[in-house]
Protein backbone atom coordinates (compact mmCIF):
# COMPACT_ATOMS: atom_id res chain seq x y z
CA UNK A 1 0.00 0.00 0.00
CA UNK A 2 1.84 3.26 -0.84
CA UNK A 3 2.16 6.12 1.58
CA UNK A 4 -0.01 9.18 1.98
CA UNK A 5 1.43 12.27 1.29
CA UNK A 6 -0.37 16.33 2.15
CA UNK A 7 0.60 18.79 0.19
CA UNK A 8 -0.59 21.85 1.87
CA UNK A 9 0.07 25.61 -0.76
CA UNK A 10 -2.29 28.15 -1.67
CA UNK A 11 -1.06 27.64 -5.16
CA UNK A 12 -2.51 25.69 -7.41
CA UNK A 13 0.30 25.40 -9.77
CA UNK A 14 2.63 24.10 -6.99
CA UNK A 15 0.16 21.38 -5.96
CA UNK A 16 0.49 20.32 -8.93
CA UNK A 17 4.20 20.37 -9.64
CA UNK A 18 4.39 18.40 -6.12
CA UNK A 19 2.13 16.06 -7.06
CA UNK A 20 3.01 15.12 -10.29
CA UNK A 21 6.85 13.78 -8.65
CA UNK A 22 4.92 12.66 -5.84
CA UNK A 23 2.66 10.28 -7.84
CA UNK A 24 5.36 9.64 -9.97
CA UNK A 25 7.31 8.10 -7.03
CA UNK A 26 4.14 5.67 -6.29
CA UNK A 27 2.75 7.97 -3.73
CA UNK A 28 -0.41 8.84 -2.75
CA UNK A 29 -1.04 12.56 -2.75
CA UNK A 30 -3.97 14.67 -0.82
CA UNK A 31 -3.87 18.44 -1.41
CA UNK A 32 -5.16 21.70 1.03
CA UNK A 33 -5.41 25.02 0.02
CA UNK A 34 -4.33 26.13 3.50
CA UNK A 35 -3.46 25.45 7.30
CA UNK A 36 -7.05 25.23 8.61
CA UNK A 37 -7.99 23.07 5.22
CA UNK A 38 -4.71 21.04 5.96
CA UNK A 39 -5.91 20.45 9.53
CA UNK A 40 -9.61 19.15 8.35
CA UNK A 41 -8.33 16.91 6.17
CA UNK A 42 -6.02 15.23 8.63
CA UNK A 43 -8.83 13.63 10.55
CA UNK A 44 -9.76 10.49 9.58
CA UNK A 45 -6.69 9.85 7.12
CA UNK A 46 -3.50 8.22 7.50
CA UNK A 47 -1.02 10.64 6.89
CA UNK A 48 2.71 9.71 6.50
CA UNK A 49 4.19 13.15 5.51
CA UNK A 50 3.45 16.93 5.37
CA UNK A 51 4.81 19.31 2.29
CA UNK A 52 3.44 22.84 3.69
CA UNK A 53 4.24 26.39 2.42
CA UNK A 54 4.82 28.90 5.19
CA UNK A 55 3.22 32.18 3.97
CA UNK A 56 -0.85 31.05 3.02
CA UNK A 57 -3.96 33.14 4.22
CA UNK A 58 -6.50 32.20 6.82
CA UNK A 59 -4.09 29.71 8.42
CA UNK A 60 -0.08 30.17 7.69
CA UNK A 61 2.69 27.44 7.70
CA UNK A 62 4.19 27.27 10.88
CA UNK A 63 0.89 27.61 12.65
CA UNK A 64 -0.63 24.54 11.08
CA UNK A 65 3.02 22.81 12.01
CA UNK A 66 2.29 23.88 15.38
CA UNK A 67 -1.65 22.73 15.21
CA UNK A 68 -0.82 19.35 13.90
CA UNK A 69 2.22 18.23 16.43
CA UNK A 70 -0.46 18.92 19.03
CA UNK A 71 -2.73 15.90 17.71
CA UNK A 72 -1.42 12.61 19.19
CA UNK A 73 -1.60 10.93 15.84
CA UNK A 74 0.55 13.75 14.14
CA UNK A 75 2.88 14.28 16.64
CA UNK A 76 5.66 12.38 15.08
CA UNK A 77 4.70 12.78 11.40
CA UNK A 78 7.54 14.37 9.92
CA UNK A 79 7.08 17.90 8.03
CA UNK A 80 8.99 18.97 5.12
CA UNK A 81 8.65 23.15 4.74
CA UNK A 82 8.13 24.26 1.00
CA UNK A 83 8.54 27.86 0.63
CA UNK A 84 10.07 31.15 -1.26
CA UNK A 85 11.33 32.14 2.22
CA UNK A 86 15.16 31.69 2.09
CA UNK A 87 15.87 33.97 5.46
CA UNK A 88 17.81 31.91 8.45
CA UNK A 89 14.74 33.21 11.07
CA UNK A 90 12.19 31.91 9.20
CA UNK A 91 13.92 28.25 9.09
CA UNK A 92 14.42 28.35 12.99
CA UNK A 93 10.67 29.50 13.11
CA UNK A 94 10.00 26.27 11.03
CA UNK A 95 12.33 23.83 12.96
CA UNK A 96 10.87 25.28 16.63
CA UNK A 97 7.39 24.24 15.15
CA UNK A 98 8.81 20.73 14.64
CA UNK A 99 9.68 20.80 10.83
CA UNK A 100 12.65 18.31 9.91
CA UNK A 101 13.37 19.77 6.40
CA UNK A 102 13.05 23.16 4.53
CA UNK A 103 13.22 23.73 0.61
CA UNK A 104 13.44 26.80 -0.64
CA UNK A 105 10.90 27.45 -3.94
CA UNK A 106 11.86 26.75 -6.70
CA UNK A 107 12.47 23.19 -6.18
CA UNK A 108 13.81 20.11 -8.58
CA UNK A 109 11.29 17.30 -8.29
CA UNK A 110 13.98 14.77 -7.65
CA UNK A 111 15.80 16.56 -5.22
CA UNK A 112 12.27 16.67 -3.07
CA UNK A 113 11.98 13.10 -3.97
CA UNK A 114 15.30 12.47 -1.88
CA UNK A 115 14.51 14.43 0.92
CA UNK A 116 10.92 12.52 0.95
CA UNK A 117 12.29 9.04 0.91
CA UNK A 118 14.75 9.67 3.64
CA UNK A 119 12.15 11.06 6.27
CA UNK A 120 9.33 8.92 5.42
CA UNK A 121 11.28 5.98 5.90
CA UNK B 1 0.66 69.01 9.16
CA UNK B 2 -0.50 72.74 9.61
CA UNK B 3 -0.31 75.65 7.19
CA UNK B 4 -0.47 79.63 7.99
CA UNK B 5 -1.01 82.07 5.10
CA UNK B 6 0.90 85.33 5.27
CA UNK B 7 -2.12 88.19 4.94
CA UNK B 8 -3.03 89.69 1.75
CA UNK B 9 -4.87 93.22 3.11
CA UNK B 10 -1.65 95.07 4.26
CA UNK B 11 -1.81 98.91 4.76
CA UNK B 12 -0.52 100.95 1.58
CA UNK B 13 3.00 101.51 2.00
CA UNK B 14 2.67 105.02 1.46
CA UNK B 15 0.53 105.31 5.03
CA UNK B 16 3.09 103.31 7.08
CA UNK B 17 6.36 105.10 5.54
CA UNK B 18 4.29 108.47 6.63
CA UNK B 19 3.57 106.56 9.82
CA UNK B 20 7.57 105.62 10.28
CA UNK B 21 8.84 109.30 8.82
CA UNK B 22 6.53 111.15 11.51
CA UNK B 23 7.53 109.15 14.43
CA UNK B 24 10.78 109.29 13.83
CA UNK B 25 10.94 113.09 13.01
CA UNK B 26 8.70 113.21 16.64
CA UNK B 27 11.55 111.15 18.47
CA UNK B 28 14.49 113.00 16.84
CA UNK B 29 12.82 116.61 17.92
CA UNK B 30 11.72 115.21 21.47
CA UNK B 31 15.32 114.02 21.77
CA UNK B 32 17.23 117.35 19.96
CA UNK B 33 14.72 119.11 22.51
CA UNK B 34 16.21 117.38 25.73
CA UNK B 35 19.49 118.24 24.31
CA UNK B 36 19.03 121.41 24.25
CA UNK B 37 17.68 122.06 27.71
CA UNK B 38 20.66 120.59 28.39
CA UNK B 39 23.09 122.46 26.75
CA UNK B 40 21.23 125.76 28.20
CA UNK B 41 20.86 124.57 31.79
CA UNK B 42 24.53 122.77 32.36
CA UNK B 43 27.33 125.08 32.65
CA UNK B 44 30.17 122.70 32.00
CA UNK B 45 31.99 123.65 28.44
CA UNK B 46 33.05 120.12 28.24
CA UNK B 47 29.54 118.90 28.48
CA UNK B 48 27.94 121.85 26.40
CA UNK B 49 30.76 121.12 23.48
CA UNK B 50 29.87 117.20 23.63
CA UNK B 51 25.95 118.05 23.81
CA UNK B 52 26.49 120.33 21.11
CA UNK B 53 28.72 117.52 18.88
CA UNK B 54 25.23 115.23 20.05
CA UNK B 55 22.89 117.67 18.47
CA UNK B 56 24.98 118.20 15.48
CA UNK B 57 25.49 114.61 14.92
CA UNK B 58 21.94 114.19 15.65
CA UNK B 59 20.42 116.38 13.44
CA UNK B 60 22.66 114.84 10.85
CA UNK B 61 21.54 111.30 11.45
CA UNK B 62 18.16 112.45 11.46
CA UNK B 63 18.42 114.11 7.98
CA UNK B 64 19.91 110.97 6.65
CA UNK B 65 17.29 108.59 8.22
CA UNK B 66 14.46 111.40 6.51
CA UNK B 67 16.12 110.81 3.47
CA UNK B 68 16.60 107.51 3.41
CA UNK B 69 12.82 107.17 4.83
CA UNK B 70 11.60 108.77 1.77
CA UNK B 71 12.65 105.03 -0.70
CA UNK B 72 10.79 102.73 2.39
CA UNK B 73 7.48 103.14 0.29
CA UNK B 74 9.51 101.30 -2.62
CA UNK B 75 10.87 98.49 -0.17
CA UNK B 76 7.70 97.89 1.37
CA UNK B 77 6.04 97.26 -2.01
CA UNK B 78 8.33 95.22 -2.97
CA UNK B 79 8.35 93.21 -0.04
CA UNK B 80 4.40 93.29 -0.05
CA UNK B 81 4.44 91.93 -3.68
CA UNK B 82 6.95 89.11 -2.36
CA UNK B 83 5.08 88.51 0.57
CA UNK B 84 2.03 88.25 -2.12
CA UNK B 85 3.91 85.71 -4.23
CA UNK B 86 4.58 83.57 -1.25
CA UNK B 87 1.10 83.44 -1.03
CA UNK B 88 -0.02 82.50 -4.48
CA UNK B 89 2.70 79.89 -4.05
CA UNK B 90 1.83 78.43 -1.33
CA UNK B 91 -1.82 78.35 -2.19
CA UNK B 92 -0.38 76.23 -5.07
CA UNK B 93 1.44 74.31 -3.35
CA UNK B 94 -1.72 73.39 -0.82
CA UNK B 95 -4.18 73.33 -4.24
CA UNK B 96 -1.36 70.46 -5.81
CA UNK B 97 -1.04 68.50 -2.42
CA UNK B 98 -4.59 68.61 -1.90
CA UNK B 99 -4.87 67.14 -5.92
CA UNK B 100 -2.06 64.28 -4.97
CA UNK B 101 -3.99 63.48 -2.22
CA UNK B 102 -6.84 63.07 -3.92
CA UNK B 103 -5.35 61.30 -6.82
CA UNK B 104 -3.63 59.09 -4.59
CA UNK B 105 -6.44 58.19 -2.82
CA UNK B 106 -8.20 56.87 -6.12
CA UNK B 107 -5.49 55.70 -7.79
CA UNK B 108 -3.91 53.48 -5.18
CA UNK B 109 -6.96 51.51 -4.62
CA UNK B 110 -7.22 51.15 -8.31
CA UNK B 111 -4.15 49.94 -8.84
CA UNK B 112 -4.56 47.52 -6.32
CA UNK B 113 -7.51 46.10 -8.16
CA UNK B 114 -5.34 46.57 -11.27
CA UNK B 115 -2.54 44.45 -9.23
CA UNK B 116 -4.65 42.06 -7.88
CA UNK B 117 -6.05 41.31 -11.09
CA UNK B 118 -2.61 40.64 -12.78
CA UNK B 119 -1.68 38.28 -9.82
CA UNK B 120 -5.13 36.56 -9.89
CA UNK B 121 -4.92 36.50 -13.74
CA UNK B 122 -1.24 34.90 -13.84
CA UNK B 123 -2.10 32.60 -11.01
CA UNK B 124 -5.16 30.92 -13.35
CA UNK B 125 -2.95 31.25 -16.50
CA UNK B 126 -0.10 29.52 -15.57
CA UNK B 127 -2.42 26.83 -13.23
CA UNK B 128 -4.35 26.39 -16.51
CA UNK B 129 -0.76 26.18 -18.24
CA UNK B 130 0.28 23.84 -15.26
CA UNK B 131 -2.51 21.44 -15.80
CA UNK B 132 -1.88 21.04 -19.39
CA UNK B 133 1.27 20.19 -19.44
CA UNK B 134 0.83 17.45 -17.08
CA UNK B 135 -2.13 15.79 -19.38
CA UNK B 136 0.69 16.40 -22.21
CA UNK B 137 3.09 14.78 -19.38
CA UNK B 138 0.81 11.90 -18.88
CA UNK B 139 0.18 11.25 -22.60
CA UNK B 140 3.41 11.25 -23.30
CA UNK B 141 4.49 8.74 -20.00
CA UNK B 142 1.90 6.96 -22.00
CA UNK B 143 3.20 6.82 -25.18
CA UNK B 144 6.78 6.06 -24.03
CA UNK B 145 5.43 3.14 -22.09
CA UNK B 146 3.34 1.92 -24.99
CA UNK B 147 6.29 2.59 -27.85
CA UNK B 148 8.49 0.64 -25.01
CA UNK B 149 6.42 -2.80 -24.65
CA UNK B 150 5.99 -2.45 -28.73
CA UNK B 151 9.69 -2.41 -29.23
CA UNK B 152 9.71 -4.93 -26.43
CA UNK B 153 7.17 -6.98 -28.42
CA UNK B 154 9.24 -6.98 -31.20
CA UNK B 155 12.26 -7.52 -29.82
CA UNK B 156 11.32 -10.46 -27.87
CA UNK B 157 10.36 -13.94 -28.75
CA UNK B 158 6.95 -13.38 -29.93
CA UNK B 159 7.70 -9.32 -31.53
CA UNK B 160 8.45 -9.24 -35.03
CA UNK B 161 11.63 -10.33 -34.84
CA UNK B 162 10.48 -13.85 -32.92
CA UNK B 163 8.29 -13.71 -36.23
CA UNK B 164 10.71 -13.54 -38.80
CA UNK B 165 12.72 -16.04 -37.29
CA UNK B 166 9.68 -18.32 -36.92
CA UNK B 167 8.50 -17.65 -40.68
CA UNK B 168 12.49 -18.16 -41.58
CA UNK B 169 12.91 -21.49 -40.00
CA UNK B 170 9.00 -22.20 -41.15
CA UNK B 171 9.71 -21.76 -44.74
CA UNK B 172 13.77 -22.61 -44.78
CA UNK B 173 11.85 -26.18 -43.82
CA UNK B 174 9.17 -25.99 -46.12
CA UNK B 175 12.16 -25.41 -48.82
CA UNK B 176 13.75 -27.88 -48.15
CA UNK B 177 10.93 -30.47 -47.73
CA UNK B 178 10.50 -29.36 -51.40
CA UNK B 179 13.87 -29.72 -51.99
CA UNK B 180 13.83 -32.96 -50.58
CA UNK B 181 10.56 -34.08 -52.80
CA UNK B 182 12.26 -33.17 -56.02
CA UNK B 183 14.97 -35.45 -54.63
CA UNK B 184 12.76 -38.26 -54.15
CA UNK B 185 11.08 -37.49 -57.34
CA UNK B 186 14.58 -37.75 -58.82
CA UNK B 187 15.36 -41.04 -57.88
CA UNK B 188 11.98 -42.44 -58.82
CA UNK B 189 12.53 -41.14 -62.33
CA UNK B 190 16.11 -42.78 -62.17
CA UNK B 191 14.48 -45.78 -61.03
CA UNK B 192 11.78 -45.69 -63.82
CA UNK B 193 14.91 -44.71 -66.34
CA UNK B 194 16.45 -48.10 -65.03
CA UNK B 195 13.24 -50.01 -65.70
CA UNK B 196 13.34 -49.09 -69.12
CA UNK B 197 16.50 -50.96 -69.32
CA UNK B 198 14.70 -53.93 -68.13
CA UNK B 199 12.13 -53.42 -71.25
CA UNK B 200 15.30 -53.86 -73.56
CA UNK B 201 15.90 -56.84 -71.66
CA UNK B 202 12.62 -58.09 -72.41
CA UNK B 203 12.53 -56.95 -75.79
CA UNK B 204 15.62 -59.33 -76.22
CA UNK B 205 14.07 -61.95 -73.97
CA UNK B 206 10.65 -61.62 -76.60
CA UNK B 207 13.21 -62.07 -79.07
CA UNK B 208 15.04 -64.63 -78.14
CA UNK B 209 11.42 -66.68 -76.78
CA UNK B 210 9.82 -66.04 -80.80
CA UNK B 211 13.90 -67.63 -82.07
CA UNK B 212 13.39 -70.38 -79.86
CA UNK B 213 9.98 -70.66 -81.38
CA UNK B 214 11.02 -70.49 -84.86
CA UNK B 215 14.07 -73.31 -83.93
CA UNK B 216 10.89 -75.87 -82.31
CA UNK B 217 8.86 -75.24 -85.07
CA UNK B 218 11.74 -76.12 -87.47
CA UNK B 219 12.60 -79.39 -85.40
CA UNK B 220 8.67 -80.07 -85.19
CA UNK B 221 8.50 -80.33 -88.41
CA UNK B 222 11.42 -82.58 -88.77
CA UNK B 223 10.20 -84.40 -86.30
CA UNK B 224 7.19 -84.55 -88.55
CA UNK B 225 9.45 -86.04 -91.66
CA UNK B 226 11.00 -88.03 -89.56
CA UNK B 227 7.24 -89.54 -88.02
CA UNK B 228 5.82 -89.87 -91.71
CA UNK B 229 9.14 -91.83 -92.78
CA UNK B 230 8.73 -94.24 -90.04
CA UNK B 231 4.96 -94.91 -91.35
CA UNK B 232 2.16 -96.32 -89.25
CA UNK B 233 4.82 -96.67 -86.21
CA UNK B 234 5.33 -92.71 -86.68
CA UNK B 235 2.18 -91.97 -86.65
CA UNK B 236 1.46 -91.08 -82.54
CA UNK B 237 4.96 -89.27 -82.91
CA UNK B 238 3.34 -87.15 -85.95
CA UNK B 239 1.05 -86.02 -83.91
CA UNK B 240 3.46 -84.65 -81.41
CA UNK B 241 5.61 -83.00 -83.76
CA UNK B 242 2.13 -81.23 -85.26
CA UNK B 243 1.13 -80.34 -81.80
CA UNK B 244 4.56 -79.21 -80.99
CA UNK B 245 4.50 -77.07 -83.72
CA UNK B 246 1.20 -75.68 -83.33
CA UNK B 247 2.82 -74.86 -79.61
CA UNK B 248 6.06 -73.29 -81.40
CA UNK B 249 3.49 -71.29 -83.76
CA UNK B 250 1.50 -69.70 -80.91
CA UNK B 251 5.22 -69.47 -78.82
CA UNK B 252 6.04 -67.57 -82.01
CA UNK B 253 2.92 -65.50 -81.92
CA UNK B 254 3.25 -64.74 -78.26
CA UNK B 255 6.98 -63.65 -78.45
CA UNK B 256 5.93 -61.70 -81.14
CA UNK B 257 3.17 -60.27 -79.12
CA UNK B 258 5.44 -59.99 -76.09
CA UNK B 259 7.69 -57.64 -77.86
CA UNK B 260 5.51 -55.57 -79.63
CA UNK B 261 3.53 -54.69 -76.26
CA UNK B 262 7.06 -54.19 -74.73
CA UNK B 263 7.92 -52.30 -77.31
CA UNK B 264 4.64 -50.13 -76.69
CA UNK B 265 5.56 -50.34 -72.62
CA UNK B 266 8.86 -48.88 -73.22
CA UNK B 267 7.59 -45.78 -75.95
CA UNK B 268 5.18 -44.91 -73.68
CA UNK B 269 7.69 -45.35 -70.67
CA UNK B 270 10.28 -43.09 -73.10
CA UNK B 271 7.54 -40.64 -73.45
CA UNK B 272 7.11 -40.44 -69.79
CA UNK B 273 10.33 -40.15 -68.92
CA UNK B 274 10.73 -37.22 -71.30
CA UNK B 275 7.36 -35.46 -69.92
CA UNK B 276 8.41 -36.22 -66.45
CA UNK B 277 11.83 -34.83 -67.48
CA UNK B 278 10.63 -31.80 -68.74
CA UNK B 279 8.89 -31.04 -65.52
CA UNK B 280 11.73 -32.11 -63.03
CA UNK B 281 13.51 -29.09 -64.95
CA UNK B 282 10.33 -26.97 -64.50
CA UNK B 283 9.77 -27.68 -60.80
CA UNK B 284 14.06 -27.52 -60.68
CA UNK B 285 13.34 -23.64 -61.95
CA UNK B 286 10.18 -23.10 -59.91
CA UNK B 287 11.73 -24.21 -56.53
CA UNK B 288 15.08 -22.32 -57.43
CA UNK B 289 12.76 -19.07 -57.93
CA UNK B 290 10.40 -20.09 -54.99
CA UNK B 291 13.63 -20.43 -52.48
CA UNK B 292 14.60 -17.01 -53.83
CA UNK B 293 11.58 -15.57 -53.55
CA UNK B 294 11.19 -16.44 -49.39
CA UNK B 295 14.19 -15.20 -49.22
CA UNK B 296 14.08 -12.00 -50.60
CA UNK B 297 10.77 -12.01 -48.77
CA UNK B 298 12.61 -12.61 -45.64
CA UNK B 299 15.14 -10.06 -45.86
CA UNK B 300 12.49 -7.36 -46.77
CA UNK B 301 10.66 -8.51 -43.56
CA UNK B 302 13.67 -8.33 -41.45
CA UNK B 303 14.83 -4.82 -43.07
CA UNK B 304 11.46 -3.49 -42.64
CA UNK B 305 10.89 -5.17 -38.97
CA UNK B 306 14.90 -3.44 -38.03
CA UNK B 307 13.46 0.43 -39.85
CA UNK B 308 10.68 -0.36 -37.25
CA UNK B 309 12.12 -1.03 -34.08
CA UNK B 310 14.86 1.54 -35.23
CA UNK B 311 12.30 4.00 -36.06
CA UNK B 312 10.01 2.53 -32.40
CA UNK B 313 13.24 2.87 -30.30
CA UNK B 314 13.98 6.80 -31.96
CA UNK B 315 9.97 7.50 -30.73
CA UNK B 316 10.85 6.23 -27.32
CA UNK B 317 13.87 8.29 -27.05
CA UNK B 318 12.00 11.23 -28.54
CA UNK B 319 9.50 11.34 -25.93
CA UNK B 320 11.52 10.73 -23.27
CA UNK B 321 13.21 13.56 -23.96
CA UNK B 322 9.87 15.64 -24.58
CA UNK B 323 8.51 14.24 -21.39
CA UNK B 324 12.20 15.41 -19.36
CA UNK B 325 11.25 18.85 -21.33
CA UNK B 326 7.89 19.36 -20.04
CA UNK B 327 8.77 17.81 -16.76
CA UNK B 328 11.52 20.53 -16.50
CA UNK B 329 9.28 23.55 -17.76
CA UNK B 330 6.42 22.48 -15.00
CA UNK B 331 9.49 22.78 -12.85
CA UNK B 332 10.10 26.58 -14.18
CA UNK B 333 6.13 27.12 -14.01
CA UNK B 334 7.25 27.81 -10.20
CA UNK B 335 8.24 31.57 -10.93
CA UNK B 336 4.14 32.43 -10.94
CA UNK B 337 4.19 31.44 -6.95
CA UNK B 338 7.08 33.37 -6.08
CA UNK B 339 5.58 36.56 -8.75
CA UNK B 340 2.35 35.85 -7.07
CA UNK B 341 3.73 37.09 -3.22
CA UNK B 342 5.54 39.76 -4.58
CA UNK B 343 2.24 41.34 -6.28
CA UNK B 344 0.77 40.31 -3.15
CA UNK B 345 3.62 42.43 -1.13
CA UNK B 346 2.60 45.36 -3.55
CA UNK B 347 -0.73 45.43 -3.08
CA UNK B 348 -0.35 44.78 0.55
CA UNK B 349 1.65 47.89 0.89
CA UNK B 350 -1.12 49.80 -1.26
CA UNK B 351 -3.35 49.32 0.31
CA UNK B 352 -1.95 50.22 3.80
CA UNK B 353 -1.00 53.46 1.62
CA UNK B 354 -4.57 53.91 1.25
CA UNK B 355 -5.33 53.69 4.36
CA UNK B 356 -3.14 56.01 5.65
CA UNK B 357 -4.19 58.78 3.35
CA UNK B 358 -7.64 58.37 4.03
CA UNK B 359 -6.50 59.08 7.95
CA UNK B 360 -4.92 61.72 7.35
CA UNK B 361 -7.56 63.51 4.64
CA UNK B 362 -10.20 63.02 7.79
CA UNK B 363 -7.89 64.74 10.35
CA UNK B 364 -7.10 67.35 7.51
CA UNK B 365 -10.65 67.90 7.04
CA UNK B 366 -11.47 67.86 11.03
CA UNK B 367 -8.67 69.92 11.51
CA UNK B 368 -6.55 67.75 14.00
CA UNK B 369 -2.80 67.92 13.68
CA UNK B 370 -1.46 65.45 10.81
CA UNK B 371 1.39 63.22 11.96
CA UNK B 372 4.04 63.08 9.26
CA UNK B 373 4.60 59.53 7.78
CA UNK B 374 7.80 57.50 9.36
CA UNK B 375 9.26 56.90 5.80
CA UNK B 376 12.26 54.94 7.58
CA UNK B 377 9.83 53.07 9.44
CA UNK B 378 7.65 52.64 6.55
CA UNK B 379 10.72 51.09 4.52
CA UNK B 380 11.91 48.53 7.46
CA UNK B 381 7.82 47.44 7.51
CA UNK B 382 8.30 46.58 3.91
CA UNK B 383 10.93 44.77 3.91
CA UNK B 384 10.02 42.73 6.81
CA UNK B 385 7.38 41.27 4.30
CA UNK B 386 9.97 39.82 1.72
CA UNK B 387 9.68 36.14 1.12
CA UNK B 388 12.90 35.98 -1.49
CA UNK B 389 16.13 37.34 -1.23
CA UNK B 390 15.61 38.94 -4.78
CA UNK B 391 13.06 40.99 -3.37
CA UNK B 392 15.48 42.27 -0.52
CA UNK B 393 18.30 42.89 -3.11
CA UNK B 394 15.92 45.46 -5.15
CA UNK B 395 14.85 46.88 -2.14
CA UNK B 396 18.55 47.48 -1.69
CA UNK B 397 18.91 48.86 -5.02
CA UNK B 398 20.42 45.61 -6.75
CA UNK B 399 18.49 45.39 -9.69
CA UNK B 400 20.27 42.69 -11.36
CA UNK B 401 19.47 39.87 -8.03
CA UNK B 402 17.80 36.73 -9.77
CA UNK B 403 15.77 34.25 -8.69
CA UNK B 404 17.60 31.16 -7.43
CA UNK B 405 17.53 28.53 -9.98
CA UNK B 406 17.86 25.32 -8.01
CA UNK B 407 16.95 24.04 -5.00
CA UNK B 408 18.32 25.01 -1.57
CA UNK B 409 17.38 22.24 1.18
CA UNK B 410 17.76 22.29 4.74
CA UNK B 411 17.23 19.28 7.35
CA UNK B 412 16.78 19.93 10.73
Amino acid sequence: MSKTILVVDDSASIRQVVGIALRGAGYTVLEAVDGRDALAKLDGQKINLVISDVNMPNMDGISFVKEMKQKPNYKFTPVIMLTTEGAEEKKKEGQAAGAKAWVVKPFKPEQMLQAVSMLIN
Amino acid sequence: MSTTDLPDDLPPSGAIASKILTLSLAFVGITLVGLLLLFVTISSLWIKALLGLFLVVGLLMGGWACWDLRQLPQSLDRAQTSIAALNRLQRQEQQVLRNHLKLLTELLPLWQRQTELARTQLEDSITDLVNRFVEINERLQAAVAASRNTAGDMAGERGLAGVMSFADSELGQMVDTLSHAIEHRDQLLKEIAALSEITDELRSMGAEVAGIASQTNLLALNAAIEAARAGEFGRGFAVVADEVRTLSSRSGETGSRIGKRIEQANSTLQKTLERTGEFAQQDDERLARSTSAVREVLQQFRQSGDRILDSAHSLEQTSAQVQHNVEEIIVGLQFQDRVGQMLSHVVQDMQKLTQTLDQQRNQILQGEAVDAIDIDEWMRAIKRTYTTLEQVAVHQGDLHKKAASHSEITFF
